[in-house]
């Protein structure tokens, strides 16, 4: 019974939007140049989906709360400057605190603020909605936006490389399929995610 | 006119509020950074040298066993970092890779030519392909190779057994050239201050 009327609540419906109704890359296609970029080991996509899972989660916060005092016409730069600002703050504190992982994801980092899941989250929710359904709002997209990168990583990483965080899982003589570990590789297995994703949950185009 | 106003006034106050938290970041990190980039450049040249440390002992250690020297020559600094009781030498390097500059540390043994370590302290190349550049495991194959007197090291998916040659990367061919071309240039512009330096040593 809690179930059901859990199904009911605001919360619950942004969580299911995030994560599957509306989820960011295979139903919305956004933050597709990251997805390619770095899903061909898996450590990279936990790492980049940690990453913008934080940004979006503190820049949605951040423009819900000033949301009333955002004029229109400058809405668009506000945004960009609130996740810049957020994103070299992680970088700096990761180099001064963290340099090992520093150097692991420095290129990653930079990325983030080219996501367009984060200006999209600010734009099509945060500017509109309370700080706690935003925070919700920018969970549920990151998770989202990470399970998908975590997925195709494992195929593209064990079929690359022939490991999963650099474990071995191919049996020995295994020769590694270069092409998974570049762009083409990822679209291969991005196009074949979002075509049973979208199968499995009833999700079409509509006809026009 | 007054909503000019408004909007004028919120984006100096976006300015104002955004770039004090990225200098106060800046204040807070920018000591700590320094330090671990400081530690990377020891660390770096100890490894090198084959002189054990720990994180508590590097910069006494370093003070003791490598001696520093900075060369002016056209109005630039060259630093090389010198191994006290052995001659071997290192020297950073930088350059353009593919997506952003290679940053490292090349170190070579007393007769000038030969590699005694290679080690990456930053890029930004393709996470998997070009990104290999910084691996410990596809560096080792630099120790032990030679520049050659001309060409200096020929980084390349098809050796012939020659000394001077190393494996490029699967799959980074870009990345390969432009790390080859880094070291090669890095090489003989020290090379060249070195001989310089000294033969107006002996001169003197």
């Amino acid at each position: 019974m809690k179930l059901i009327r859990m199904k009911y609540t605001k919360w619950f419906n942004i969580s299911r939007d995030g994560l599957s109704k509306n989820n960011p890359i295979v139903i919305a296609v956004l933050g597709i140049c990251s997805a390619l970029a770095i899903t061909n080991r898996v450590d990279n996509a936990i790492a980049m989906g940690i990453g913008v899972t934080f940004v979006i989660v503190a820049s949605s916060s951040v423009i819900s709360l000033i949301r009333n005092f955002v004029p229109s016409k400058v809405r668009m730069v506000t945004y960009m400057v609130i996740i810049s600002t957020f994103v070299i703050s992680v970088q700096m504190f990761l180099e001064a605190f963290f340099p090992n992982q520093a150097s692991e994801l420095g290129a990653y980092v930079g990325l983030i603020i080219t996501n367009c899941i984060v200006m999209g989250r600010s734009e099509a929710f945060a500017i509109k909605n309370p700080v706690k359904y935003s925070i919700v709002d920018g969970f549920a997209n990151g998770f989202g936006y990470m399970f998908v990168l975590i997925f195709i990583a494992i195929i593209r990483e064990s079929l690359a490389f022939g490991t999963i965080l650099n474990y071995r899982v191919m049996p020995e003589g295994w020769t590694n399929w270069t092409i998974m570990a570049i762009a083409p590789g990822g679209f291969f297995v991005l196009g074949m995610f979002i075509w049973i994703f979208r199968e499995l949950s009833n999700n079409f185009e509509e006809q026009v | 006119m007054n909503r000019h106003v408004k909007t004028l006034v919120f984006v100096i106050m976006l300015g104002a509020i955004t770039s004090g938290t990225l200098l106060g970041m800046d204040y807070w990190t920018a000591d700590y950074i320094a330090a671990n980039e400081e530690y990377q450049v020891r660390s770096a040249v100890l490894d090198a040298y084959g002189i054990s440390y720990t994180p508590g002992n590097v910069h006494d250690v370093y003070e003791e066993r490598v001696e520093e020297i900075v060369i002016e020559s056209n109005g630039v600094s060259y630093t090389f970092y010198v191994d006290r009781e052995h001659g071997n030498v290192s020297f950073g390097f930088e350059g353009g890779g593919v997506w952003g500059p290679i940053t490292g540390m090349l170190s070579l043994e007393d007769d000038w030519v030969t590699i005694r370590q290679v080690r990456v302290l930053s890029q930004s190349e393709t996470p998997g392909l070009g990104g290999v550049v910084a691996e410990r495991d596809y560096l080792a194959q630099y120790v032990g190779v030679v520049f050659d007197e001309e060409n200096g090291i020929n980084v390349t998916h098809s050796p012939e057994g020659d000394d001077s040659e190393v494996d490029a990367i699967t799959g980074g061919t870009r990345t390969s050239n432009a790390f080859q071309t880094i070291l090669n240039d890095t090489y003989f512009d020290y090379k060249d201050v070195w001989e310089t330096y000294m033969n107006e040593g002996d001169a003197s």
